[in-house]
């Protein structure tokens, strides 16, 4: 009885949401359920796509198969799409941090061997060949991650721009406007133009100081730095009051029932806190609610919902995190190595894609929120 | 014990240059030009390992073309070094003087593709 009920909610919920998809494109007829369930299918990335079951989302025009569900919410399922998640995510990183080190290893050797032959003007031109072609390679790999950041934030964005006419609809179809309008219309509101803000303002911002850090290490580069600091400090700042705003408008955190403030929660809010720069304060705050906000929605539409909710957003931030990583790291060797210009282009670049991370984060959080506060409303709205 | 040959090798060229300078004067830049090659040989021989280990790691790292044209570079660095140290010791500063900034200019001249790959990659950054 409890897992047919989860899977007519899970329906509903999956056609609402692929019905959300659908409308911001055509703007017209609610498709029907077997439609609507393809899209969504077809919406969701590859490798998510790939570790579903083939029945998960049931035959033609009927309920999803709450076997199939059960199979892949199990613990052995989840570790196998963990594992296969970082088998996709590591080799990538990992070549990255085996470029970057030879790269240095390169530059240590280069600069050593010129000043075999002495130190003067002569040198410094050959050092500036072999620089270039260091910050060549340094930067290649900038672009592919303001990329996969831009995928990660437009497919949110895009589902939580498509929410609002549904929604809109579901009001105007139940009629229960006022109640479910001020239980939480202003706040999706909100969190879509926090989710607009982040690809529209933010990610510029990062993508223009990715460009800056590849040339701060020029000479004559007392104007270029100063210019990259103050464009960091801008989105630093942009960041902090971006998140602080957000803390704000949840400050009650009473719109979805708070957990316990145990000391795994405590554990997971310092460990979120300390991950996350700039606004890892707020991600961490928003722990306790993004837990009770799981919660709820395991409670409506079951785990299917909250591991399709997470899953997307799971490989952007596991990448991110590990470039991350892998530029600090390539940091520290630099230093080892002596190679100060590139140490401090590849601290430029980590600077910037922790700013990178936040901004996912950042969005994933508020996307969690949206959907929690949508469902929540279209239950209310349908009764 | 390489190092300990080039050394003694040394010494006796410096002796040699001294002993001939005072009967024949003329003969002293082709002993120097003659030894100063062979002693920049036999450093060659000893550097060409290590070239050969940073050339193996350039093509790794580098597209191709570009790591043939960072030990060029080097190759210019040396060869411009050694005969501007040589136009100094025969008192010839001016031609030195040029040789050098022919060389820089040489070298800024072979960094300027990777400059312009940099800064295509930049544009790219800063218009995406």
């Amino acid at each position: 009885m409890v897992k047919a009920k989860r899977s007519i909610l899970l329906a509903f919920w999956i056609a609402v949401w692929g019905a959300a998809l659908m409308l911001s494109a055509a703007g017209t007829d609610m498709p029907d359920l077997s439609t609507v369930m393809e899209e969504f299918r077809a919406a969701l990335p590859e490798e998510v796509r790939a570790w579903l079951p083939p029945t998960v989302f049931g035959e033609e025009d009927s309920m999803p198969d709450g076997e199939a569900v059960a199979e892949m919410s199990s613990l052995p399922a989840l570790l196998k799409a963990a594992g296969e998640t970082l088998r996709n995510v590591l080799p990538s990183s990992a070549e990255t941090l085996g470029e970057i080190l030879l790269c240095l290893l390169f530059s240590a050797l280069f600069r050593g061997v010129c000043a075999a032959f002495g130190e003067g003007k002569l040198e410094e031109s050959a050092l500036l060949c072999g620089r270039v072609g260091v910050a060549l390679v340094l930067c290649g790999g900038q672009l592919a991650q303001l990329n996969l950041v831009r995928g990660a934030l437009a497919c949110l964005q895009g589902v939580a721009n498509a929410m609002l006419p549904v929604l809109a609809a579901l009001l105007a179809a139940g009629g229960n406007t006022a109640s479910a309008a001020a239980s939480g219309g202003g706040l999706l509101l909100f969190l879509n133009l926090a989710e607009n803000l982040t690809a529209e303002f933010f990610l510029p911002l990062a993508a223009a100081l990715c460009g800056l850090a590849a040339v701060v290490w020029l000479p004559e580069r007392g104007r270029i730095r100063s210019l990259f600091g103050c464009l960091r400090r801008v989105l630093t700042f942009s960041l902090a009051l971006f998140g602080t705003v957000f803390a704000a408008v949840f400050g009650a955190q009473t719109l979805l029932a708070a957990g316990a403030d145990s000391i795994s929660a405590r554990t997971v809010k310092f460990a979120v806190g300390t991950a996350f720069p700039v606004i890892g304060g707020v991600i961490g705050d928003s722990v306790r609610t993004v837990a009770a906000g799981l919660g709820y929605l395991r409670d409506t539409v079951g785990l299917l919902g909250i591991l399709l909710t997470l899953l997307p957003l799971a490989a952007p931030l596991l990448t991110l995190f590990l470039h991350r990583a892998v530029l600090l790291i390539g940091g520290a060797a630099a230093e080892l190595l002596g190679c100060g210009e590139e140490q401090k282009m590849l601290e430029e670049y980590a600077s910037v894609s922790g700013l990178l991370l936040a901004m996912v984060a950042g969005a994933a959080v508020c996307f969690i929120y949206v959907l929690i506060i949508f469902v929540r409303i279209s239950l209310a709205v349908s009764g | 014990m390489d190092s300990f040959k080039l050394c003694a090798a040394a010494m006796l060229i410096t002796v040699a240059a001294v002993l001939v300078r005072q009967y024949k004067s003329e003969f002293v830049f082709p002993l120097r030009t003659a030894s100063g090659v062979m002693l920049m040989g036999c450093g060659a021989v000893l550097l060409t390992p290590a070239m050969r280990f940073l050339e193996g790691l350039g093509q790794r790292v580098f597209a191709e073309g570009q790591a043939s044209m960072l030990m060029r570079a080097l190759c210019i660095l040396l060869l411009v070094r050694f005969c501007a140290a040589l136009c100094r010791d025969c008192g010839e500063s001016t031609v030195a003087l040029c040789l050098e900034f022919a060389g820089k200019a040489e070298l800024i001249l072979l960094a300027i593709p990777l400059l312009q790959e940099l800064l295509a990659d930049v544009e790219a950054i800063l218009a995406w």
